[in-house]
């Protein structure tokens, strides 16, 4: 099981379904649609990954009015963070909001 | 015919006939200096601008300071006004030639024509003849007026479009031109908003973008320029967006500001937007045709940021009759932006260099050799008055009382015996 975590205040947990075994206490959204494939290539750009988040009722957007940009966020698979990067891009539609990682 | 994208049609020495060499006639505005071009074999009459100015105030010969003149406006041989300086003996061959003073008279708000909207009014229609009427100009000039932002420069590139001139002129003081706007003119960021021709929401299809790469948290603007080099520069930053994003520097020129006043109201604005993030947002299929500047409010849930924003950019689908907008919203509260320096820099003729730096109290002088290096334990005198040391960084400091705003002679004795004079503007 993966995840998006975006570090801040407050943390924010995205995940596929609540089931994800996140930290007590902790921000915890199951908004996650998709992560795309995490992109990297020597001698080229820095490693990058998108995550598409759901936004039925704008409740994604609601979370990231004030997008938080060059704020660090991690991949999550089974307790362990297999990506780390910062925020760099967020892009809010009707049929689902993105947000760009990269290393 | 002349069109946005044209040269700028000044006139040329070439209308006086008898002159070599055809070189634009330019246009001055504000508290402004340029080269002057002969005007006849003499060698004694010179023109600064091609048009009645307010005064000319020095004249300078080869980088020094000259006597022996009068400046008048006169009609040239074409019956055109032209300011005019007029030496007692002629003027060396091969001299450079330069003034300073004050220039074109705005006809309908009387003084100096040193209002922005006057000034682009005065570029696109009486310069360019251009069909733009002078209500086009008044939100922009009444926006400009409100704020007190004044600008100073020179039209003399004959090589210019003239939307080229139009761009520079708005860039330097935070405001957008858009010429197929009724308003072709407006600050963008801050300025006055309109009111809204449309409330977009649920139903209009948006989509919203924020990129890390568009933030800017220390900007450094450079002003007063001549010859093309600027001779201030206006540093502000925001703390607390330097403390999340980091010190992410931009350096920008603004031509037609002189005033460090005016640079540090543009370079707040800017700050203000820049500093946080910023949404670039498109909406598309509106039956409504909006243009650009007008105002749109917000109340859709894919951006829940509301308030009235300006459209920026517009495509209109003539076939479909669907218009699309583009506009620029920024996200969380309006940041507090800080003054981080404001400082002179002055070249004199012998390539060491003097800059002044403002201080609560006192103005701090550096003072660097024709190698750039700091000159440390230079005797400093003020004014023929006043002497003191520079330290190891080649720093030497005087109160505010000692050096008011106005020029000011440095005379520099440097322990290796270099000796120079360098004259400062505060």
């Amino acid at each position: 099981m993966n995840w998006l975590r975006i570090l801040g205040t407050p943390t924010r947990h995205f995940v596929r379904d609540t089931s994800a075994p996140v930290a007590p206490g902790q921000a915890r959204h199951a908004l996650l649609a998709s992560l795309g494939p995490l992109r990297s290539a020597a001698g080229g750009e820095n490693a990058n990954l998108t995550a598409l988040l759901a936004n039925e009722g704008g409740q994604a957007s609601a979370l990231l009015a004030d997008p938080p940009l060059g704020a660090q966020a991690e991949i999550v698979e089974d307790g362990a963070v297999i990506f780390a990067g910062s925020v760099r891009r967020v892009t809010l539609a009707a049929d689902g909001v993105s947000v760009e990682v990269q290393a | 015919m002349t069109a946005l994208s044209s040269r700028i049609p000044l006139r040329t020495s070439a209308v006086w006939g008898e002159y070599r060499e055809a070189r634009a006639i330019p246009h001055r505005y504000g508290a402004t200096g340029g080269a002057m071009l002969q005007y006849d074999s003499t060698r004694q009459a010179w023109v600064w601008a091609d048009h009645a100015v307010l005064s000319i105030d020095d004249v300078i010969i080869d980088g020094q300071i000259a006597g022996g003149w009068a400046w008048a406006n006169e009609t040239d041989a074409t019956g055109h006004a032209v300011a005019v300086v007029r030496f007692t003996s002629p003027v060396d061959e091969g001299a450079e030639v330069t003034a300073r003073g004050r220039g074109k008279l705005d006809s309908d708000a009387g003084g100096l024509m040193t209002n922005p909207g006057a000034v682009l009014h005065d570029v696109l229609a009486r310069i360019a003849g251009l069909p733009f009427g002078r209500a086009r100009t008044d939100v922009f000039r009444a926006e400009c007026a409100a704020a007190q932002i004044e600008v100073a420069g020179s039209v003399e590139d004959g090589e210019s479009t003239v939307q080229r001139i139009a761009r520079d002129l708005c860039d330097s003081v935070g405001a957008v031109f858009a010429p197929d706007a009724q308003d072709i003119a407006f600050l963008w960021p801050g300025g006055n908003m309109p009111p809204a021709r449309l409330t977009v929401r649920a139903g209009h299809a948006l989509v919203a973008d924020a990129a890390a790469d568009d933030l800017v948290t220390d900007l450094t603007l450079e002003f007063d320029l001549e010859d093309g080099e600027p001779r201030q520069v206006v540093q502000l930053d925001v703390p607390a967006a330097v403390s999340v994003y980091g010190r992410l520097p931009r350096v920008i020129r603004a031509p037609w500001i002189a005033e460090g006043r005016v640079a540090v109201n543009v370079a707040t604005r800017l700050l203000q937007q820049w500093a946080r993030a910023t949404w670039a947002v498109q909406i598309e299929g509106l039956e409504q045709r909006l243009g650009l500047g007008d105002a749109v409010t917000l109340s859709h849930a894919v951006l829940p940021i509301g308030g009235a924003h300006r459209v920026l950019s517009r495509e209109a689908d003539l076939d479909r009759r669907a218009c699309s907008i583009g506009l620029r919203v920024p996200a969380g509260p309006v940041p507090d932006v800080r003054l981080v320096r404001q400082s002179t820099l002055i070249e004199p003729q012998q390539y060491a260099a003097a800059s002044v730096t403002s201080v609560p109290g006192a103005r701090v002088i550096r003072i660097t050799g024709d190698d750039g290096q700091p000159i440390a334990g230079a005797a400093v005198t003020l004014n023929g008055e006043t002497t003191r040391n520079t330290d190891a960084a080649g720093n030497v400091e005087f109160p505010v009382s000692l050096m008011p705003a106005g020029q000011h002679v440095l005379t520099v004795l440097a322990p290796d015996g270099r000796a120079f004079q360098v004259t400062v503007q505060v």
